[in-house]
């Protein structure tokens, strides 16, 4: 129903060397890739392009990555956040889930890894699409409109 | 008196094991860095793209890293020494260096030039060169919140008495924005004990004064 979509990833890291090769890396895997480099400059992006998913980084100048991951789900709570930290805590983990992150992986990763992670979190929010629009084709426009407000 | 040295004691120890966080917090980074690297010169190789710019470019960044690991490796020896006894005479030519690399780095990241007034020859210093590296990094981290626009950085390096200066101090458009690390001064005090001699001008300024070597 929805064709091949590309899936559209965000990388947020302010290790300039490791997210541009990771770029790289996704991209040879038929992904969609576009990176920044701290959580103020990740907010903006969101304002004007909306992603599928976005691999966060915690430890970055400015704001750490649990704030940006709480902005994000405020404003923009249909994209996924998978984090990918050298430095997370048990705390962190239990926190980012607790806002909504999809998974918490720690670097160095597994690209393997990372792309099938990528892949669930995109096959989730489109799995809550079709699910509404099954709802919406059976009649009952009630749920299928709560579901997309989820998304909204 | 016995409780003011535990007291101090017990600060230098929380101080050093904030420094060996950000020594463990850049090398995860250098390796995940190396390991996506390798990773991409294997796409690159099955992909039949080994002679590809990306591929030249990996291989730069490799060794770009493997030194960067290696100062690293090197700090964590030396804060060994540093919590173990005092640190003696160091090359002030090469700790300089390195401090250059990292404010570089630290200076692409944010589109700042870094201007060099640096003599020649500096004379030998005492101290703990990693231990500076640590804080010069600390600093510029908790410095991003630097306008985005114009300006630069200047690294100036002088002979000042007994000791050497390491001068970092923002020019043009941002003089001024560049915040003190620790206003309290708390992190100068706990630096000069473990070796590394700083002080922090006003306006912003960030001066590392290395004491000379005996």
């Amino acid at each position: 129903m929805f064709g091949k979509k590309q899936i559209k990833v965000l990388l947020v890291d302010d290790e300039v060397e490791f997210v541009t090769t990771l770029a790289e890396r996704l991209r040879l895997r038929e992904l969609q890739v576009d990176s920044v480099f701290d959580g103020t400059q990740a907010l903006t992006y969101i304002g004007k392009i909306v992603p599928d998913v976005i691999v966060l980084d915690l430890k970055m100048p400015g704001l750490h990555g649990i704030e940006v991951l709480r902005e994000i789900k405020k404003t923009r709570p249909k994209i996924q956040v998978i984090i990918l930290t050298g430095h997370g805590t048990d705390q962190d983990e239990a926190e980012a889930r607790q806002l909504g992150g999809f998974d918490f992986l720690r670097k160095p990763a597994e690209i393997d890894l990372l792309v099938r992670k990528i892949k669930e979190a995109f096959a989730e929010k489109v799995e809550r699409i079709m699910s509404a629009i099954a709802f919406a084709e059976g009649g009952d426009l009630e749920d299928a409109r709560k579901i997309l407000k989820k998304e909204e | 008196m016995q409780r003011v040295d535990d007291a101090v004691e017990r600060a230098v120890r929380s101080f050093a094991a904030a420094m060996l966080g950000e020594i463990s917090h850049e090398l995860n980074n250098r390796l995940a860095t190396m390991r996506e690297t390798v990773g991409l010169l294997e796409d690159l190789a099955h992909a039949g793209k080994t002679g590809a710019a990306a591929a030249a470019r990996a291989h730069a960044s490799l060794d770009q890293q493997v030194g960067l690991s290696l100062n690293i490796v090197r700090s964590l020896g030396s804060l060994g020494v540093t919590l173990g006894a005092s640190a003696g005479a160091f090359d002030a030519g090469a700790a300089v260096g390195d401090l250059l690399a990292l404010t570089e780095r630290w200076a692409r990241r944010h589109a700042l030039r870094v201007e060099r007034d640096i003599p020649a020859q500096l004379p030998p210093a005492a101290g703990d060169p990693a231990l500076l590296l640590c804080l010069v990094h600390r600093w510029l981290a908790r410095c991003a919140e630097i306008p985005s626009t114009g300006g630069g950085v200047l690294v100036r390096i002088a002979g000042v008495g007994s000791r050497t200066a390491v001068l970092l101090l923002p020019t043009g458009a941002r003089r001024g924005s560049l915040r003190a690390a620790d206003d309290d001064g708390t992190d100068i005090e706990l630096a000069l004990r473990l070796g590394a001699g700083l002080t922090i001008e006003g306006g912003g300024a960030l001066t590392i004064l290395l004491a000379a070597a005996r």
